[in-house]
């Protein structure tokens, strides 16, 4: 998988090549909108990352330009601007999906998974988690062959947490992810434990086994294994 | 006292006063000419009769009483002297001689038949006086003289003082008709009267309209300055005159403006600038942070730190956060979008979403909603201003119960969220709807960052509405909000 990151911001490019490379994506970074736009023109990649405030050349009008020359490439924006207006504008011109700064490396990435299996039908439409599996396209959850009874929250909770199998997802992650960017701290904080309660008792009421870990401080991880 | 009253009242009080001083002159000097021609002849009349009747040499009071009072001495083809009016003879012209001679213990020595038929009672004072005026009107009808004189109801008077030979004093009192002129004093007293009410009342209309026209341009810019509210201010105060002192006001007043204009926007855009720099650099942070927790190789003690600075970043973004949306609702980037819809549906929403918490610490939300409470505003906005207040209202009770009640008013719809927290210092009363405020000096974890009631407020604000708080520490606390029900 190909990935063109066109982001001025060096420590943030750094870090989004760093995440990216881990999981096994091939990155390209441009720091400038004039090259990020050659780049993207004359190359197939399979997503580009488009950070929306650009030197030399803005991210509506790269979006623009790639969209007006048949370029479909899916596009995930990043922005620091965040206002409804934007996100409008942005999708509207062709964008995928906008996520805007500060974002969680977490919800990049279940962006990501989320834009290429859409857009290419690439990766599977389930995420197996020992006897766990996630069915993205049903949004249902099983055990072994037993579903479990989840409310949609409590599927989008598992969803998420299995997008990032096996690492900390921290609670305003999680939080930000299921209930967007108006909530408060302390409410999101409140109604992820309620959640994860629920979603516990009902995993284990199918199998007594541990799938979702608390990482005291840092946030759950969902993984088959034990989790110090 | 408004100062258009202040004018007004000044402006009549003034002429009132000069009025009443033009009158009483005006008054005084005619009644001052009247009377002294009316004198002139008394004395005229008097110096005669004291002449033809030797008075200044009368030697006692004997002779006094003798004496047949005459007006002159007759001359030979005059007719005899008049006879008295108690005789109807005829229209005959008899002049009106009236004349008494009093002693020093005022009984009468002698008078004229005219002065028979005219009885007054004189007091000693009234001997003192240069004249003085008699009033016949509550003497007796049928006593009262038909003559050539009709109906006389006043006369004026004069005494003169005189001494018999053998050194007894005497007074000579002569009365002359008053009626005449003392109707047209009192007549003239009337018309001055009713000029000074008509006067008077003109000009306290002018009075009024005048400085009614003359105050409304500083009328018109108190209106203009109170639509420039705090958070419109690029509107400016307009007059028609930019010559004269309310121009020069304007001026003055456009140009505080200005000012006040240019520090909020400076105010409100460091805001938003900082907000929009402080996002990146959280990003990158987060995105390392958030990366670097699933290290295996890290010890748990890195671990525990990372996610305590974790913690604060995620602070530092919320923060960061409310106060880009505080700056935008300030700069009317959020847009005020009035529908009317059913507070209870909202509100009910609100529950919904705090349910869990409520559930959590065991806390009863309870509910009394008019369901026919129907606001006119930004649904949007104040589903975010009852949220912060409800939310604020769980986080700070640790049991009992948050009461939300609606009242449907007749211009108003009146919320109050009533809990059963820890309540609020009275002193810091006053700050709960400044930025930054928390109770918890300690500032502990998860506690927001003080900016839900501000936000709150703000946007009863933009409502036109008001939010008020009552509280004690350790019983509760009890928010109000007043949304008046306008038509947009």
């Amino acid at each position: 998988m190909n990935i063109l990151i066109i982001e001025d911001n060096i420590r943030i490019s750094d870090n989004l090549n760093y995440i990216l490379s881990k999981e096994n994506y091939s990155v390209t970074v441009c720091d400038n909108g004039e090259t990020g736009y050659y780049t993207a023109s004359n190359n197939d990649y399979d997503l580009i990352v488009l950070d929306l405030m650009l030197p030399e050349m803005d991210g509506y009008e790269i979006l623009e330009g790639l969209r007006a020359n048949k370029k479909d490439t899916p596009i995930l924006v990043l922005s620091a601007k965040g206002q409804v207006e934007d996100k409008v504008k942005a999708l509207d011109l062709g964008a995928d999906d906008y996520l805007s700064k500060p974002f969680a490396a977490a919800e990049l990435l279940a962006r990501i998974r989320s834009i290429l299996r859409r857009k290419h039908n690439v990766g599977s439409t389930t995420i197996e988690v020992g006897e766990l599996i996630v069915d993205l396209n049903k949004k249902e959850v099983k055990i072994g062959d037993k579903t479990v009874d989840l409310t949609q929250k409590e599927y989008e909770i598992v969803e998420f947490l299995a997008y990032n199998k096996d690492k900390v997802v921290s609670k305003v992650t999680l939080g930000e992810h299921i209930w967007g960017e108006d909530l408060d701290l302390y409410a999101m904080s409140n109604f992820i434990d309620v959640h994860i309660k629920n979603v516990r008792k009902k995993l284990e009421e199918i199998k007594p086994k541990k799938y979702i870990h608390t990482k005291r401080g840092l946030g759950f991880i969902l993984s088959e294994g034990e989790v110090e | 006292m408004k100062i258009r009253t202040k004018l007004t009242l000044f402006f009549t009080l003034v002429f009132l006063g000069l009025f009443v001083v033009f009158f009483v002159f005006l008054f005084g000097s005619f009644r001052f000419r009247m009377t002294n021609i009316l004198e002139n002849r008394i004395n005229k009349i008097t110096s005669d009769v004291i002449k033809k009747n030797k008075l200044n040499a009368a030697p006692s009071y004997d002779e006094l009483r003798k004496i047949s009072l005459s007006f002159r001495e007759a001359k030979k083809n005059e007719p005899p002297p008049p006879r008295p009016p108690s005789d109807k003879g005829g229209n005959r012209y008899v002049p009106f001689f009236w004349i008494t001679i009093y002693d020093n213990d005022l009984n009468i020595l002698n008078q004229t038949d005219y002065a028979k038929n005219f009885n007054i009672k004189i007091k000693e004072s009234d001997l003192k006086k240069k004249s003085f005026i008699i009033n016949f009107k509550n003497a007796e009808s049928d006593n009262l003289f038909t003559s050539n004189v009709d109906n006389i109801s006043f006369g004026i008077a004069k005494s003169y003082d005189l001494k018999t030979l053998d050194g007894s004093d005497f007074y000579i009192v002569t009365l002359h008709p008053f009626t005449e002129e003392n109707e047209y004093l009192t007549e003239l007293e009337r018309i001055i009267f009713a000029l000074t009410i008509v006067v008077i009342v003109i000009i306290f209309i002018i009075g009024i309209l005048y400085s009614k026209y003359s105050l409304s341009p500083i009328n018109k810019i108190i209106k203009q300055l109170n639509d420039i509210t705090n958070y419109d201010l690029s509107k400016r105060v307009i007059t028609k005159n930019n010559k004269d002192e309310i121009g020069e006001l304007t001026l003055s007043v456009n140009n505080l403006l200005s000012r006040i204009e240019k520090a909020f926007l400076m105010e409100k855009q460091f805001a938003s600038d900082v907000s929009h720099e402080f996002k990146t650099p959280i990003a990158s942070l987060r995105l390392s942070i958030e990366e670097l927790i699933n290290n295996e190789h890290l010890s748990d003690d890195s671990l525990d730190r990372l996610g305590q600075n974790l913690e604060v970043l995620y602070s530092l973004d919320f923060l960061v956060k409310k106060l880009l949306y505080m700056s935008k609702l300030e700069q009317g980037i959020i847009k005020f979008k009035p529908e009317k819809f059913i507070l209870k549906t909202t509100i009910d929403k609100i529950i919904n979403n705090l349910q869990l918490i409520a559930q959590n610490k065991n806390l009863k939300i309870n509910c009394f909603i008019d369901v026919h409470c129907e606001i006119n505003g930004d649904k949007e906005l104040l589903y975010i201003a009852l949220y912060n207040i409800v939310e604020n209202a769980l986080k700070y009770t640790e049991k009992g119960f948050v009461n939300i009640t609606a009242t449907n008013g007749e211009n108003k719809i009146i919320i109050s969220i009533e809990d059963t927290g820890r309540g609020i210092p009275q002193e810091d009363i006053d700050k709960i709807f400044d930025k930054f405020y928390r109770t918890d000096k300690s500032r502990k974890e998860n506690e927001g960052y003080g900016m839900g009631l501000t936000i709150s407020k703000r946007i009863i604000e933009i409502h036109n509405g008001k939010i008020s708080v009552e509280s004690r520490e350790n019983s509760g606390t009890l928010f109000t909000v007043e949304i008046k029900k306008i038509q947009y």
